[in-house]
């Protein structure tokens, strides 16, 4: 059965029709042409998938889009304010913190999440919040490193 | 390092800004017009004969474009081989086997079928409806039980090889190929030693992990030609045996490399590929196929497990006298496993006048094993280093010293006999000696320290560069127009 929902996806409306059983990650790649979110394991394992819905970060992938109806979310594709790189961003690039970039996306929105609601992060803090995010090519430590860096960066702007 | 503006820098990844911002492309993001979804079918048992298949009740189903079986597979010469660049080589025959089981399943999962819908749950539910009667076969799944001579066969017309002379056994065996390489004199070697220890190591059955469940889409062009797309580890390695494979030129069949989300060796064998373009092929429209997770972990090949006996001698200076070894791989259900790999690698390291090296291929009701990071190397290294320990051990003798004894130089002989490169083992173990990571005290309960050595051979392929000079601001020189 179909059901027509309103999402706000990076600031812009969209109304897609979605199947009942239908991911909220398969309403943002194949409905909405967000491709950023990736689907590594479909069960809420990976965080491949990681979004911001209405402020949580959560598994897109075990989140019907029927109940996502009517709410803010925020994939990697709005993380870039008008087009200029978000300092999670910059960091990530300037400390090497990814290989094959899978992961890339949930990370970075673990990273924003956590540097919003704590500017400055002690190392256990940050291994917590990124702990639902699996990194196979081996990178936690230089993910680890850039999310402190890009700490330090907010803090000098703000 | 100052005197270098370039060298010694460390430089941001050219291809990190468009994976910080999800625009990479994957192979499960293409999104073509027209596309269909395709879904594999997949054996609940581990060896069986397919009696029948019946897609009736698929095809039936609305959205429902095409269901395909192995029989829609072009006819495969006997004996059909691509040369494929990489670590583990599989002979076509095989492939065609695992992307699409034509007489018998050899392991759980192996696909029998694959259904193209017009979205991924009609395409689910189709492959739920395609009706496969199986007889079920006995199943071997230990590599041990699978060398008795009464085991179940997992290739009923499968003969030894035996690679020395070239001859195959006249009883069909799940050894698919047996090795020995032998040098010296390994009784008088052992008669010489002061201390023997023999033990047996079983290794486990180790999935690559990627991130990425692999996708793939193909589309037939007006004019007939193929366009692929896939996140593989080597679009040219997928290209050859899609050619081989399908009977397509290479002429008419373009393959594009999509961002990979790692491989670790995992992803070099095109088993996913031709269902795709078949699929197109049938429905004349763009098809794409992403496995799921569950699919990565049950059917795809994983690193091979292993059963490996080492027994060696040593005099009580700690000179090794004698090595002899039988490395068991598990290759699955399709030959290929990398044992002769684990045989070069294991003993590389070191100096061995007297040595049985034996190996063996061989087959059981898994997923054919696939490359993983070192292929073979890790079984091997893991048990002779652990074997040696022992020995230095018994004999009262440093790790370390023990393999300063034995370390291998450039010009020693390799298991087959060719001669090692430089290899700097030696001078690598003398550094050891006085750093901090063998030399720093350990502190705290629990706390131990170890050394192995390992080794990994070379290796390179044909490759070119092409340099262009842009006339970009400022040019470094002005490029004469063709007139």
């Amino acid at each position: 059965m179909k059901q027509a929902i309103a999402l706000n996806v990076n600031g812009e409306l969209h109304d897609a029709l979605v199947d009942s059983r239908e991911t909220l990650l398969d309403t943002l790649r194949y409905k909405l042409g967000h491709m950023g979110p990736k689907e590594g394991c479909g069960n809420g394992n990976c965080g491949a998938c990681t979004v911001v819905l209405n402020g949580a970060v959560v598994n897109a992938c075990l989140v019907f889009a029927v109940e996502a109806a009517g709410a803010d979310v925020t994939t990697v594709e709005g993380v870039a304010a008008e087009g200029n790189l978000h300092p999670v961003q910059q960091a990530f690039i300037e400390h090497g913190a990814l290989q094959c970039g899978f992961c890339t996306p949930g990370f970075i929105l673990s990273a924003k999440a956590l540097l919003e609601r704590n500017p400055n992060p002690s190392e256990p803090e940050i291994r917590l919040a990124i702990s639902g995010n699996l990194c196979r090519c081996t990178g936690y430590d230089k993910i680890v490193r850039a999310i402190q860096a890009a700490s330090q960066a907010l803090s000098q702007t703000a | 390092m100052a005197e270098y503006s370039v060298i010694g820098t460390s430089l941001a990844k050219v291809d990190a800004p468009e994976r910080v911002t999800g625009k990479a492309t994957y192979g499960a993001d293409l999104d073509l017009p027209g596309m269909l979804w395709a879904k594999l079918v997949r054996s609940p048992y581990a060896h069986a004969r397919i009696k029948q298949i019946d897609t009736s009740r698929a095809k039936a189903l609305p959205g429902v474009k095409a269901v395909i079986t192995a029989h829609d597979l072009p006819p495969l010469p006997k004996g059909a081989t691509a040369p494929l660049v990489g670590e583990v080589s599989i002979d076509m025959s095989a492939i065609r086997e695992i992307v699409m089981a034509s007489d018998k399943v050899r392991y759980h999962g192996q696909v029998v079928a694959a259904v193209a819908a017009t979205d991924p749950f009609i395409a689910e539910e189709a492959a739920g409806l395609v009706d496969v009667a199986y007889e079920p076969l006995p199943v071997v799944e230990d590599v041990l039980q699978a060398m008795q001579p009464d085991a179940p066969l997992v290739h009923e017309d499968l003969h030894t090889l035996e690679e020395a002379t070239q001859e195959r056994s006249d009883q069909p065996s799940n050894i698919a190929t047996h090795l020995v390489y032998i040098r010296g004199d390994v009784e008088a070697g052992f008669q010489a030693a002061d201390a023997v220890i023999e033990k047996t190591y079983t290794t486990q059955m180790v999935h690559q992990g990627y991130l990425e469940p692999q996708a793939c889409a193909a589309r037939v062009e007006p004019n007939g030609r193929v366009t692929l797309w896939t996140s593989a580890q080597g679009h040219f390695t997928v290209r050859t045996q899609l050619v081989t494979l399908l009977g397509l030129p290479a002429s008419q069949l373009k393959v594009v490399p999509m961002e990979i989300g790692g491989g670790f060796g995992g992803k070099a064998l095109a088993l996913f590929e031709p269902t795709a373009i078949v699929l197109a092929q049938k429905t004349s429209r763009p098809v794409k196929l992403v496995v799921s997770r569950e699919e990565v972990l049950r059917a795809t090949g994983p690193g091979a497990p292993a059963v490996i006996t080492v027994k060696a001698g040593a005099t009580r200076d700690g000179k090794i006298t004698a090595l002899t070894t039988t490395m068991r791989y598990d290759a699955g259900a399709f030959p290929g496993s990398p044992v002769a790999r684990g045989l070069l690698v294991g003993l590389a390291p070191y100096k061995l006048d007297h040595m049985v090296a034996e190996g063996c291929d061989v087959l059981t009701n898994k997923p054919r094993v696939q490359a993983y990071r070192a292929p073979g190397g890790t079984p091997a290294a893991f048990a002779v280093e652990a074997l040696l320990d022992a020995l230095a051990d018994e004999i009262g003798v440093d790790p370390l010293a023990f393999r300063q004894k034995n370390a291998a130089e450039e010009g020693d002989p390799l298991p087959l006999g060719m001669p090692l490169n430089r290899i700097g083992l030696t001078q690598m173990l003398k550094q050891i000696e006085t750093h901090p990571c063998w030399t720093t005290p350990l502190k705290g309960p629990h706390r131990g320290r170890g050394l192995a050595l390992g080794y990994w051979i070379g290796g390179s392929f044909t490759s070119s560069a092409e340099v262009k000079i842009n006339p970009d601001p400022p040019p470094p020189f002005l490029l004469a127009p063709w007139t």
